[in-house]
């Protein structure tokens, strides 16, 4: 009772000066932030999206996907027509990367630093100009020692600078930064790397799905003379064109060929393991929701598998 | 019908008076060459310096200032002038370099009346740091002479000119010195005497000239308009007394010509969009030795994303510059031209996304310029050609219009692909590789060794073979565990990552570097 009629005194001598005592689910519920998507729906389905007006950090080692999310979240902004700005520390961002990614190239302003200290400035001008829809600042390259000098009252600057502003302030680092200042910090890890190889056997009467099958297959309908081999623990292979016998190297040894008559209508090409039909054909990496202002992660969301391709025109590997 | 004259008085002073406002408070006669004085505002005439004395006798008062006549700022204050008139009427005669006149008609209801106008022009006048006189007459040559014979503004009604230009002298409309000595010896000193002459009489003992000048001074010539054409060409030019050396003072100077020049875009609605900045350096100035001599110019050209007449930005946008790249002597002159635009005309959209401001921006990128240096500030754009990383930079500008293909192309994600993006060193960064079997099995790198799990290749590109930097390289994809040791503080600590690379053996060199890592 006591306690009530204290609170009651203390409501209305400072009513006037905090009206929102006098409300108190404004208190309860959060500012209205608007989110931004990622790109990536799996992570936007946890996280509601990278939020306006505040510092994402995304912090992972080297090949952990932080670069490839930054320019997916770069590619979503610039394609809804914001100017955006990439504040490179390390000089080292990729313009045929973004690019492909679908980023819009001439909403973007890049700045090659040649150190942290250059990137902070930077950073700071871009910030207090306004108007930019995303700043990513990318300390990727940058050497931890440098990384863990910089204070924890740059990144409330950060923080004040995009308060109450349509920015969002997006860093990609080795390790956190901003920490407390920051409205969401993700954390990811490269899972493993997909890479494909030839499979142990190939048939021709099959559909050809392996490039040397199907090189096999392109010369026979020459006309040539078809034969059937065995490839036993090659390291390399290559075809003839007019014998169409594969030979097999050992390393640095003299070639060995072995020529096995058979039937033309069926060849076996076994225990083969080429390097030119290797290919690295991209990466999964999970995230993980390290701090969000806006919603607890549930156990189950704490984990996001995503999942990029490798897309280069000169990874063909056909063989004419 | 009627007319407007704007008349600056002592002009070749006024037109000093622009670039030095403070020279209107105290005496100031203005000499051409070393010989002669050929004008001096009312605080030196008052002090008995007189158009048409000497130097040296105008130096005997002690506390009149001596400047010397510059053609270039009297140049530059008749186009003020022109640009004044232009502000007002499409139809303007340049009648002398003091002198222009306007015809109001069909002005009325942009103007209004001329008790309304006149006002607005001397305002305009005084923005553009003139002191003008301003007369409206329903005749040409009756509003040329009310200007040039009374002071402030004068409105003549029509029907009223011979009555009221009736007191003004005879010098007044510029007649031969043996006319108007003949007229002065005859007693006829004023318009007024001389209109009231016969005409017949007059035409006998003056001639034709005589019965001219008799309507000339009752307002009544009919003398046709004759238009100038509007001149697009802004400039401004400024002559220094004394070198300039300091930015500081440099940056002064250049802010009074650029809110003359943003003034005189503005009476034109117009803005800027390119800016180029021409000083001329002394050429006597010492150089150190073992340096070559300084230029005896220094350029500066300017290119705006969108037009603009903010004096403000372009003044701080020009000290940046100079900052970033000082003149190499000290300045003994300093000339801006504009090249004018239509100014921007932009309308916000609700559900448009936000932009930064043009001059803002501007400003921001000429910071970051002098922050990271020449060629490191602006948009990237892909090199057509198979050079890896192979880009250049463009001058950014947002505020284009989407150009085609500005998007990307041929590799652009559908749908929910997601591509793995490359981290490039630049340089290249050399490594260490043992090979087993033709594979790169273990590299070494800035202190790390990494053994490979994975490798794809290898891939052979070159090119532009027939130039010296060419190149000529077989390309790896490579998956490496990499041991980092990590300092805590009392344990070392080893862990392990899984990081890919792409690496390349240079063919020409034998060398192997990291290209760049895919993250």
């Amino acid at each position: 009772m006591q306690a009530a009629a204290l609170r009651t005194q203390i409501e209305s001598a400072l009513g006037t000066k905090l009206p929102t005592l006098h409300t108190p689910d404004a208190l309860r519920e959060p500012p209205l932030v608007e989110r931004v998507p990622s790109g990536f729906v799996e992570l936007d389905a946890v996280t509601g999206g990278l939020p306006r007006g505040g510092i994402t950090e995304i912090y992972g080692p080297v090949s952990s996907g932080r670069t490839s999310l930054g320019l997916s979240v770069l590619a979503q902004r610039t394609g809804h027509g914001d100017v955006c700005a990439w504040v490179d520390a390390g000089d080292s961002f990729d313009p045929g990367s973004a690019q492909r990614m679908g980023v819009a190239l001439h909403r973007l302003l890049w700045v090659r630093c040649r150190d942290l200290e250059q990137s902070v400035q930077a950073a700071s001008l871009i910030l207090s100009s306004a108007g930019f829809g995303l700043v990513v600042l990318d300390l990727g390259g940058v050497p931890l020692r440098a990384l863990h000098r910089l204070p924890l009252s740059l990144w409330f600057r950060f923080r004040r600078a995009v308060e109450h502003t349509p920015t969002l302030l997006l860093v990609l680092a080795p390790e956190p930064c901003a920490k407390s200042c920051a409205s969401l910090i993700l954390r990811l890890r490269l899972d493993e790397a997909s890479w494909s190889t030839l499979p142990d056997t190939a048939t021709f009467d099959n559909p050809p799905t392996s490039t040397l099958t199907s090189a096999l297959s392109r010369l026979r309908e020459r006309g040539g003379p078809v034969s059937r081999w065995v490839d036993e623990g090659a390291s390399r292979a290559c075809v003839h064109r007019r014998s169409l016998t594969l030979q097999s190297f050992s390393d640095g040894a003299a070639p060995a060929r072995r020529r096995v008559k058979g039937s033309p209508e069926t060849t076996m090409v076994r225990n083969y393991v080429g390097r030119h039909t290797r290919l690295l054909h991209g990466s999964h990496f999970s995230a993980e929701v390290i701090r969000s202002r806006f919603q607890r992660p549930t156990e189950a969301a704490s984990q996001i598998h995503l999942r990029t391709e490798i897309n280069y025109p000169r990874r063909s590997c056909e063989v004419s | 019908m009627s007319f407007a004259c704007i008349y600056i008085p002592n002009f070749i002073f006024q037109a000093a008076a622009r670039s030095e406002p403070e020279l209107r408070s105290r005496p100031v006669a203005i000499v051409e060459g070393k010989t002669l004085v050929v004008a001096a505002n009312l605080p030196a005439v008052k002090t008995g310096i007189k158009p048409g004395m000497t130097v040296t006798q105008a130096t005997q008062v002690i506390s009149v200032a001596l400047r010397p006549r510059a053609p270039a700022e009297e140049r530059i204050a008749h186009a003020a002038l022109l640009d004044l008139g232009f502000s007002f009427s499409p139809r303007v005669e340049d009648v002398a370099a003091d002198t222009v006149v306007l015809d109001l008609d069909g002005l009325e209801h942009l103007l209004g009346l001329p008790e309304e106008a006149a006002p607005r022009m001397a305002g305009r006048a005084a923005q553009l740091g003139f002191e003008a006189h301003i007369a409206v007459a329903a005749g040409s040559e009756a509003a040329l002479q009310a200007a040039r014979g009374f002071t402030g503004i004068t409105i003549i009604p029509p029907t009223q000119e011979r009555e009221r230009l009736g007191v003004l002298p005879l010098e007044v409309l510029d007649p031969h010195a043996e006319l108007l000595e003949i007229l002065h010896r005859w007693g006829i000193r004023t318009l007024g005497a001389l209109s009231a002459l016969p005409v017949a009489q007059l035409a006998e003992r003056l001639g034709q000239e005589g019965v001219k000048l008799q309507a000339q001074a009752r307002g009544m010539s009919g003398r046709p308009l004759v238009p100038a054409q509007p001149d697009l060409r802004f400039e401004e030019v400024m002559e220094l007394d004394d070198p300039i050396e300091q930015l500081e003072s440099l940056a002064f100077a250049l802010g009074v010509l650029l809110n003359r020049l943003c003034a005189r875009l503005k009476v034109r609605a117009l803005a800027l969009r390119e800016l180029f900045v021409e000083m001329k350096l002394d050429a006597h100035s010492s150089a150190e030795p073992g340096e070559a001599r300084p230029a005896a110019k220094y350029e500066k050209r300017l290119r705006l994303p969108v037009p603009t007449g903010n004096a403000m930005a372009l003044l701080k946008l020009l000290q940046l510059h100079l900052e970033l790249c000082p003149p190499a002597a000290p300045v003994t002159q300093i000339g801006i031209k504009a090249e004018a635009a239509k100014p921007r005309a932009l309308q916000d959209g609700l559900f448009s996304p936000a932009a930064p401001d043009p001059e803002k921006l501007e400003l921001t990128l000429a910071r970051l310029t002098k922050l990271v240096g020449e060629g490191k500030v602006g948009t990237p754009e892909i090199a057509n050609t198979h050079r890896p990383d192979a880009f250049r930079i463009r001058c950014f500008n947002p505020f284009e219009t989407d150009r085609k293909g500005a998007n990307a192309k041929n590799g652009a994600p559908a749908g929910n692909e997601k591509l793995t993006a490359l981290r490039f060193f630049r340089p290249p960064v050399q490594v260490k590789v043992e090979t087993r079997n033709g594979l790169p099995v273990r590299l070494f790198f800035a202190g790390r060794r990494g053994d490979v799990v994975a490798a794809a290749g290898p891939w052979r590109t070159s090119g532009d073979w027939w130039g010296e930097d060419g190149w000529n390289r077989e390309e790896w994809d490579v998956g490496l565990k990499v041991r980092r040791r990590t300092n805590g503080l009392e344990t070392i600590q080893t862990s392990v990552d899984l990081e890919i690379y792409r690496i390349y053996r240079d063919l020409q060199s034998g060398g192997w570097f990291i290209d760049s890592n895919y993250d």
